[in-house]
């Protein structure tokens, strides 16, 4: 017969990581609870700056969140800076960029860094541009000033199929717009049907195709009271 | 339990950790209710949600991985160890008795703890958390039973 043989006690030990995961997951659970059905700003805004609801401006007043998709106004002014000018051209048209004279041809990219200057945007074209640039591209192909210094840039017209304003600041847009417009990431959410639509010290991107208009941006909480009586709605939403 | 040819082979059920996925299942679960709600979302939420998940689902399968038995023709063999494994041979001529141990939750699931009890009484080898406890002992059983006849012949 065999002998026997004698084994100790296998006791397994237990699976000690279970507290730690226990614990995560508590603090994970809590965390997605508070920052999405308690937190308005303030814990949201400290983590991430992708994810604010006001955002505090220098001087310390608010300005809001704003996304729109709506029709093209008749004509608006741009009178302001922009940190990119980005056209693709419907039509040929020509340009001047210093003391060149380019002529663009259709289709052609034409894009201005640093913009800062005055234009007429009109029914898909762009009109009266003059302005100065730290570099302009056509078609990929750079034009600075050797020095480093801003270029001038002018043009008559342009039409556009695409057109898009990085980082541009309006002092006012208003017209009687169709569309749609989200404040705050969706909180309030209104739809324009040919009814006035009102915003004063823009800051953020617009981008225009033929027959929208998009804005996603920046604006000063006392145009929206504005917007708000308008509409009777009231502001401390 | 995978079986082979008169050999069966065991490792922690997966039923042990059914917490931990509940744990994966909630977090999800807020996810997408705070999604259809349409409440914001904090932009890391997503990542950190599936790191977690992925986090646990590796943690227990490495955790599975330290512990496994072994009944063959003559012994239960426990592995233990993930680099340096250290196995333990219990024969069946040392053993006397075997239970199964199962809490409600255990019990619930069908997983639970075989208690292996030897002649000596001195040390008993608990093999914890296996898949279908009494599948294991009415195997085990039918193991010694064949072992102890071919020796008494």
């Amino acid at each position: 017969m065999n002998e026997p043989e004698l084994i100790k006690d296998s006791h397994q030990k237990k699976f000690s990581g279970g507290f730690f995961i226990s614990l995560i997951f508590i603090g994970l659970f809590l965390f997605l609870v508070y920052t999405s059905f308690y937190d308005t700003a303030g814990f949201t805004k400290k983590i991430s700056g992708n994810f604010i609801d006001a955002v505090d401006k220098e001087d310390g007043s608010e300005q809001l969140r704003i996304r729109a998709e709506l029709d093209i106004p008749d004509q608006f002014v741009v009178d302001s800076s922009a940190r990119k000018l980005s056209f693709k051209l419907k039509e040929a048209a020509a340009i001047s960029v210093g003391t060149e004279h380019i002529d663009l041809e259709k289709d052609a990219s034409f894009i201005v860094d640093n913009f800062n200057g005055r234009f007429i945007v009109a029914g898909g074209a762009i009109s009266q541009l003059e302005g100065t640039a730290s570099e302009v591209f056509v078609n990929g192909i750079s034009l600075k000033d050797k020095s480093g210094e801003t270029i001038s840039i002018s043009f008559d017209e342009l039409t556009y199929n695409y057109a898009r304003f990085d980082e541009i600041t309006l002092s006012e847009i208003n017209y009687a717009a169709r569309g749609i417009l989200y404040v705050n990431e969706d909180k309030l959410v209104m739809r324009f049907n040919n009814e006035p639509f009102y915003l004063e010290d823009y800051e953020g991107n617009m981008e225009l195709g033929r027959n929208y208009l998009r804005l996603e941006g920046k604006s000063g909480e006392l145009n929206m009271q504005k917007l708000f009586k308008k509409y009777s709605l009231n502001s401390s939403y | 339990m995978k079986k082979e040819e008169g050999e069966l082979y065991v490792r922690n059920s997966r039923k042990l950790y059914i917490g931990f996925y509940i744990m994966i299942l909630v977090l999800i679960g807020t996810l997408l209710y705070i999604m259809y709600r349409g409440k914001p979302l904090h932009p890391l939420a997503w990542r950190m949600v599936l790191s977690f998940s992925l986090f646990v689902i590796i943690a227990t399968e490495i955790h599975r991985l330290g512990n496994s038995y072994q009944i063959n023709s003559r012994s239960i063999v426990h592995n233990h160890g993930y680099f340096s494994i250290s196995s333990r041979r219990l024969e069946f001529s040392a053993i006397s008795d075997s239970n199964v141990r199962q809490n409600l939750w255990q019990r619930l699931f069908n997983y639970g703890t075989v208690e292996v009890h030897l002649f000596s009484r001195e040390n008993t080898t608990f093999i914890k958390n296996v898949d279908q406890p009494y599948v294991f002992v009415e195997f085990l059983q039918r193991k010694m039973k064949n072992f102890r006849g071919g020796i008494g012949r």
